[in-house]
């Protein structure tokens, strides 16, 4: 319970360096959030009145306490492109997001677990070369190149997949998925939506593709390199000595070993994962948060920005923090403390 | 008795690659153990003690040699490698801390190996598994715990209701109390004792400490780099070494009594690297007998009474008392 006290409090201080770093950069960054308020070719007394109004015309310092105070009061503001609270628009789209992220970590963990161990259980024979090998290049193609690659395959030569969105627009017309827990696939499948869920799982494949690629090599060798040392413990060698079926040796005593190192890298490539989304949804105008911040962030739209980054930022030390506390629950040794 | 032998083993020879050339852990080892007996395999680190028991397992493939276990007629052992060992084959390793999985309850624990072994389920398991705990002195309240809250004794404890799971014929003791604290290690042996003579089961007892040979072997070899260099009785070996390996490991165990510590054969040096071993007798440039025969001709292994054999140009006194120090 200390622990989780104590992590709370570090969450809190990250949080306020986050806060801190994206209001400098709002600050020195050219552009004024006061002109995209209002578009078009304000006058100077437009522009000044604007600019009393965001409070921009008071002293730097005062600016900062305020913005801190009005974030710890759960208030991130409101748009400026859409005039809504942020907090409106991250909750329309963060569903989105989540969906495309948890299914692709789920996806990760579901192929990269039992390949990683397959590759350590053969060390060196062909599985295992070409899994290192598929691997080391799934580490090296940038995430835009991928997705753009796949969109050419799928969509521009074989037209088996859509080119980008979330769902079909006439089916969204047609069949209209009705928003439960806002991950579509769940949604349709909830409400018998055939159709929906046909349309939602299309055009989630290439997106889901790109981020399970990019992550699945770190997996696939966090877990092969762990294996290959626990293979050597003690206790694996007196498993074979006790004849014990090897399907139980390997997943049992061996992987349950592993589960730590691999579930702090899975926390940790969360954040790869949350950053590979922003750029995956722009290709493919996925309507979920990264997209969203990449176009705050084109148009000046600070309050926007900030909330969405704040937001994925207190998501990522959340999940981190899930990890730690799983620790416990994976090596009771680890408990009595 | 129709089949007097449990285990024999003949000619058994391991090498590994090694960057500066062959590595023989193994050259040529034979012996047999009989049901209910105790064979004590004493050496220095590097012997091929362990070796030697990984073969046996099969858990490590040997380059050649038979053996025959349980009534079965002899096969080359190194179809063995890499199978599931035999039934009624079982194992004590060294160190409790490692051959525990951490992350077991000392419950799952003993009953995996009677899992994998048997078809017992439910509560027919957690009462076998109970009886096992019992048999090693440890209490059904045991059973929850995992192996970080135990202590070392109750955790070799808990390795060896393990290996009796199996029901073995034939358990292989490698140094288990080696990595005991001095004061436990009595009473694992004593444990292991009383199990012997409840279950008949034989016993290979590997180990480097001779102290403890006489408390639980019936026969003992004495291996030096990969060889059998001594065996016998316990107690006639340990009465009248022959050869001055056996004699110089002898002199090293603490004894207790005053009038007991006269003339010792320490050991110079240390245990030739086996790959490069050297020509003639392995164990001449530590021996303080050495001649030139020695170093030019290896001794071989050369049966003096019945079930008493050494390997030395110049055997030591068979007397009570030899004056072979003055040699």
């Amino acid at each position: 319970m200390k622990t989780v006290v104590q992590r709370l409090m570090l969450m809190a201080i990250i949080i306020l360096g986050v806060v801190t770093i994206m209001f400098i950069l709002s600050r020195v960054l050219p552009g004024s959030p006061a002109e995209l308020m209002l578009g078009g070719h304000p006058t100077a007394a437009q522009l000044a009145k604007a600019e009393e109004e965001l409070g921009l015309n008071k002293p730097l310092l005062v600016q900062y306490v305020d913005y801190v105070a009005q974030i710890a009061r759960g208030d991130f503001g409101n748009s400026l492109r859409t005039g809504q609270p942020v907090i409106t628009e991250i909750a329309n789209r963060v569903g989105a997001t989540l969906e495309l992220t948890t299914l692709a970590i789920l996806l990760v963990m579901l192929l990269g677990i039992p390949l990683g161990v397959l590759s350590a259980v053969r060390q060196n024979s062909a599985i295992d070369n070409v899994a290192r090998a598929v691997a080391v290049a799934g580490v090296a193609i940038p995430s835009f190149m991928l997705a753009i690659v796949l969109q050419l395959v799928f969509f521009g030569v074989l037209k088996w997949l859509p080119l980008q969105g979330r769902i079909d627009p006439v089916v969204a017309i047609d069949a209209p998925i009705e928003p439960i827990t806002r991950f579509y696939l769940l949604d349709a499948l909830l409400t018998g939506n055939w159709a929906g869920f046909m349309s939602a799982l299309a055009h989630l494949a290439l997106p889901l593709a790109t981020l399970t690629i990019l992550l699945l090599a770190t997996v696939v060798r966090i877990t092969r390199n762990m294996m290959v040392e626990v293979l050597k413990e003690g206790y694996i060698r007196t498993a074979f000595a006790y004849g014990l079926p090897r399907s139980s040796i390997y997943y049992r005593h061996a992987l349950k070993a592993t589960l730590i190192p691999i579930l702090t890298v899975i926390g940790l490539t969360y954040g790869n994962l949350l950053s590979g989304a922003i750029v995956v949804e722009f290709i493919f105008d996925w309507p979920g948060l990264g997209g969203f911040l990449v176009f705050s962030l084109i148009e000046n739209d600070f309050p926007a920005a900030i909330g969405t980054t704040l937001f994925l930022a207190g998501l990522y030390l959340t999940i981190n923090l899930v990890v730690d506390l799983l620790y416990a629950v994976v090596d009771p040794r680890l408990r009595t403390s | 008795m129709t089949n007097p032998t449990l285990l024999s083993v003949s000619d058994v020879r391991k090498s590994f690659a090694t960057p500066r050339g062959p590595l023989k852990a193994l050259d040529g080892v034979s012996f047999s153990i009989k049901p209910g007996e105790t064979l004590a395999l004493v050496g220095e680190s590097g012997s091929g003690k362990s070796t030697l028991a990984l073969v046996l397992l099969g858990l490590l493939g040997a380059d050649s040699g038979m053996l025959a276990f349980d009534g079965r007629s002899a096969a080359p052992i190194a179809d063995r490698a890499h199978r599931r060992p035999d039934r009624g084959l079982g194992i004590v390793f060294q160190n409790p801390h490692s051959s525990l999985n951490p992350r077991m309850k000392v419950r799952s624990l003993v009953a995996e190996p009677l899992k994998a072994s048997s078809d017992l389920h439910g509560n027919a398991l957690t009462d076998r598994v109970v009886t096992l705990l019992e048999q090693v002195g440890l209490g059904r309240q045991y059973m929850e715990r995992y192996p970080h809250e135990l202590s070392g004794g109750q955790m070799q404890r808990v390795a060896i209701a393990r290996a009796l799971a199996l029901e073995p014929k034939l358990l292989i003791l490698d140094e288990p109390t080696a990595a005991l604290d001095v004061s436990v290690r009595m009473q694992i042996l004593k444990l292991l004792k009383s199990l012997q003579e409840h279950h008949g089961t034989s016993y290979l007892y590997i180990t480097h400490d001779l102290g403890t040979v006489d408390h639980i072997a019936d026969q003992i070899i004495v291996m030096y780099l990969g060889r059998i260099v001594e065996s016998g009785r316990v107690q006639d070996v340990f009465a009248a070494p022959r050869h001055p390996y056996t004699r110089a490991l002898l002199d090293a165990v603490p004894t207790l009594d005053p009038r007991n510590r006269g003339v010792f054969v320490t050991l110079d040096g240390e245990v030739p690297s086996p790959v490069d071993r050297p020509s003639g007798c392995s164990f001449a440039p530590r021996c303080r007998w050495k001649t030139r025969r020695c170093t030019e001709i290896d001794p071989a292994l050369e049966v003096a009474d019945p079930g008493r054999a050494f390997a030395c140009h110049h055997p030591l006194a068979s007397g009570p008392d030899g004056n072979e120090l003055d040699h």
